[in-house]
């Protein structure tokens, strides 16, 4: 997939030897037949390895194109809230009506103005979101499917530019399975765009609403967003005191003060007590939270050894009982293969800090720029 | 030149007290000035506050008025008075409309060949900062009026200010004191005023950028009063970025060239350089608290320097809409390792009031210091004591090692408590 036209209309900026397959004829010459990476035969222009070369130089170019165009030239586009972007600018087309009548519909990412009879209207959306209901509690379907389902029920709900109370349903559907299966990246989107639904007032239950809030306090803190978090922050003087001592909110605000505090004990307690899914929203960063407490459940204590399973409780405190994607021995088992423990000599069970400590500064990943409790 | 100026407007303020006389007056000075091309003396005489001058102007067209100007100074000088006059009646769409009318004429007459091939290109940047000045309060209070969800207002109102800047970094006049580059800081801390508002950060490291790119040559020519805001927000902004040690040297820049009689700016500043320094170890002095009317600050401060968590929360949740409303209740989050820092060291203190002092810690101690500060029970087990050490040992504060089996802290014979501010 291409972000940009084929080579074929950019002749002043690439010159290629030889076609890309896309784009041109292909040209007698350099045909040969060449060994597909699945085992059968191709005719392959210019061979594979080229082929594959060219399309790195693409997306080398791409990147340097979207770099670009993102290096800020002072175009201040979304300050705030914004709904989550489409791959097209919305502002571009005017919203249609959609005609289209199908139960099951394919997510697709739009490239150009969408055609009406693809765009299912909103009593048939209504009757797909049942649908999607439906498969989702008989548990027997792939999250991929219903993901896609959902993405789909969305982008027609955009194009046709409906804001409504079933939006807000969709995307608070959206959400919490996104959360159940652990897609940070689906979940973050969904609670965005839940946000401006919600100020514009379409509040189904002031529970729900203060649900999310609270998730949201959550997702912004744990993910280091410093901006977001005291955007959201800023709401609060504005609630209620009713409000502002829901246990939702209560909590997450607790969980704030101990992440940044660096409290992994006290986070670990509330994670216990997290109301409605927030355990599920504080699972999405168990790997920044590991990543950071690591270090400090080893040089605090060099050069006494420490109990391996100390850091199992710490670092993944997981009931048996809690099932979740992924689970709490996959994580465990992910982290013991990277980790590379070192035990003191004649013991299984504890570890030898300073080698350990010394081994994870090896292998220590670049800084992201979540920089985890503090 | 600015003095006679404005002697000769109050002047005739005295002799002719009718309002529309003294509008006669003034928009024949500003004419006067302008064709002088005298930037300072324009922008003086044009931030009027008084009300009988205000009312005065609202049947007068003063856009006709000044029709006398050549380009688009009319439009600019003029909607610029009618915006003055719609805020001072509390109309502030039509206020808005008229300000972004001028500053949009004002960019328009910028544009000018004979504008920019003028000996001094920067004469106009005076008038420049005073139209965008308003502006920006304008587009606030707009802002908050309307409710906008999208913040459509503040979003035009940072792209035209964006086109000013890159209109004064694009001038090509050699010599820098009559170049458009000195009102580069004027746009940019409008700029960091809007999005400190609306807690958009990350838009303003762009800015910082270029700035930064320009050199301090051209950044010592500014005038102090822009350099003084500027570092205030650059402060600000490395706060944010957890990056203190800069912060606070912006700040206390900030703080020693504020001018003494702008009081309410150095407690501006004075807020965030103390919340830096209080994560950082250092304690500011009561007297200065009181003095600028920080006592939100007092019992916070007591509380970190006795070491009493009880009290630091207690503080943190009384205090917490002033806070946020700040921006540094996160921050001032991370002042809570000094407060245990020194529950910790007092505690060591107490323990070792004997002679022979004992290098090592039982948990225990500090579980019951942490109870006789009166923290819940669940907040004060054993394991909570281990993390609050782990994390004082692993930032550098205390000097030593936790033994886990033996629920001991062994603390290193040499500067075990080093001062936290030294570090």
């Amino acid at each position: 997939f291409m972000a940009f036209d084929p080579p074929s209309s950019r002749k002043k900026v690439v010159r290629k030897r030889g076609a890309s397959p896309e784009a041109e004829e292909p040209k007698p010459g350099k045909r040969k037949t060449v060994m597909r990476r699945d085992g059968g035969m191709s005719a392959d222009f210019d061979g594979e390895d080229r082929r594959r070369a060219r399309e790195a130089r693409f997306t080398q170019y791409n990147a340097m194109v979207q770099a670009r165009e993102a290096r800020p030239n002072f175009r201040v586009t979304k300050l705030a809230y914004t709904p989550a972007s489409v791959d097209i600018d919305l502002a571009l087309i005017p919203a249609c009506e959609g005609t289209c009548q199908a139960l099951e519909k394919d997510y697709l990412r739009l490239t150009t103005a969408p055609d009406p009879a693809t765009i299912r209207p909103e009593p048939v959306l209504k009757k797909a979101l049942a649908h999607v209901l439906g498969r989702y509690e008989t548990k027997d379907n792939p999250y991929h499917y219903l993901c896609g389902q959902l993405k789909s029920i969305r982008q027609d709900l955009t194009v046709q530019r409906i804001y409504n109370m079933f939006t807000v349903e969709v995307y608070e559907l959206a959400a919490t399975m996104a959360l159940q299966y652990g897609d940070q990246a689906e979940f973050n989107q969904s609670q965005s765009n839940l946000m401006p639904l919600y100020s514009q007032g379409l509040v189904k239950s002031q529970d729900r609403l203060y649900e999310f809030k609270a998730y949201r306090l959550l997702y912004t803190c744990l993910m280091g967003a410093r901006d977001e978090l005291n955007r959201e922050l800023a709401e609060l003087p504005l609630l209620s005191q009713g409000d502002r001592d829901r246990p939702e909110i209560r909590h997450a605000m607790k969980v704030v003060q101990a992440w940044t505090q660096g409290n992994y004990i006290r986070f670990n307690k509330l994670y216990s007590q997290a109301p409605n899914s927030g355990k599920q929203v504080m699972n999405l960063f168990r790997r920044v939270i590991c990543e950071s407490v690591y270090p400090k459940l080893l040089k605090p204590y060099r050069p006494t050894p420490i109990p391996v399973d100390y850091i199992k409780d710490v670092l993944f405190p997981f009931n048996a009982e809690y099932k979740q994607f992924p689970t709490g021995e996959d994580m465990w088992e992910d982290f013991v293969k990277t980790k590379q423990f070192v035990f003191v000599p004649g013991s299984s069970q504890d570890l030898d800090t300073k080698k350990c400590l010394a081994n994870f500064s090896k292998v220590q990943e670049e800084q992201s720029h979540n920089p985890g409790f503090s | 030149q600015n003095d006679a100026e404005s002697v000769y407007f109050f002047s005739s303020s005295i002799s002719c007290p009718s309002g529309a006389m003294l509008l006669h007056d003034l928009l024949n000075t500003i004419s006067d000035m302008m064709k002088k091309s005298r930037g300072q003396a324009v922008a003086s005489l044009l931030k009027q506050r008084d009300p009988q001058w205000l009312s005065a102007v609202g049947n007068a067209d003063v856009v006709q008025y000044l029709r006398h100007l050549d380009g688009q100074w009319p439009e600019a000088l003029g909607n610029y008075v009618k915006a003055l006059y719609h805020e001072s009646r509390d109309d502030y769409e039509a206020a808005l409309t008229a300000s972004t009318q001028a500053v949009t004429s004002f960019r328009k007459q910028w544009q000018e060949q004979y504008e920019k091939e003028h000996p001094k290109p920067n004469w106009s940047v005076p008038i420049m900062a005073l139209l965008l000045g308003k502006y920006r309060v304008l587009v606030m209070t707009a802002n908050e009026m309307r409710e906008d969800k999208d913040n459509e207002t503040s979003t035009k109102a940072c792209n035209l200010m964006t086109q000013f800047f890159t209109d004064c970094q694009g001038d090509r006049t050699q010599d820098l004191d009559c170049s458009r580059k000195q009102g580069t800081l004027y746009v940019i801390n409008n700029l960091f005023k809007i999005y400190f508002r609306l807690n958009n950060m990350r838009l303003g490291k762009a800015l910082i950028k270029s700035v930064e790119a320009d050199g301090s040559n051209t950044f010592e020519r500014y005038k102090m009063s822009q350099k003084v805001t500027y570092n205030y927000f650059l402060g600000r902004m490395c706060m944010f970025d957890n990056n203190y040690q800069k912060a606070e040297d912006h700040l206390q820049y900030a703080f020693a060239n504020c001018h003494r009689a702008y009081t309410k700016n150095k407690v501006r500043i004075l807020i965030y350089l103390i919340t830096v320094q209080l994560v950082r170890g250092q304690f500011p002095k009561q007297h200065i608290l009181q003095k600028y009317g920080l006592g939100v600050f007092i019992e916070l401060v007591r509380a970190c320097r006795t070491g009493n968590v009880r009290l630091f929360d207690q503080t943190m949740h009384t205090q917490q809409d002033w806070f946020i409303r700040r921006g540094i209740y996160v921050i001032l989050q991370k002042a809570k390792i000094i407060c245990y820092r020194n529950l910790v060291y007092n505690t060591y203190r107490f323990i070792n009031s004997h002679t022979n002092i004992n290098f090592r810690l039982k948990m225990e101690y500090i579980q019951h210091a942490l109870q006789i500060c009166e923290v819940d029970e669940d907040e004060s087990d054993l394991e909570e004591v281990e993390c609050i050490l782990a994390n004082l040992i692993y930032s550098g504060y205390i000097m030593g090692y936790i033994s886990h089996s033996m629920r001991m802290l062994v603390l290193s014979k040499k500067d075990p408590f080093p001062n936290p501010h030294a570090s």
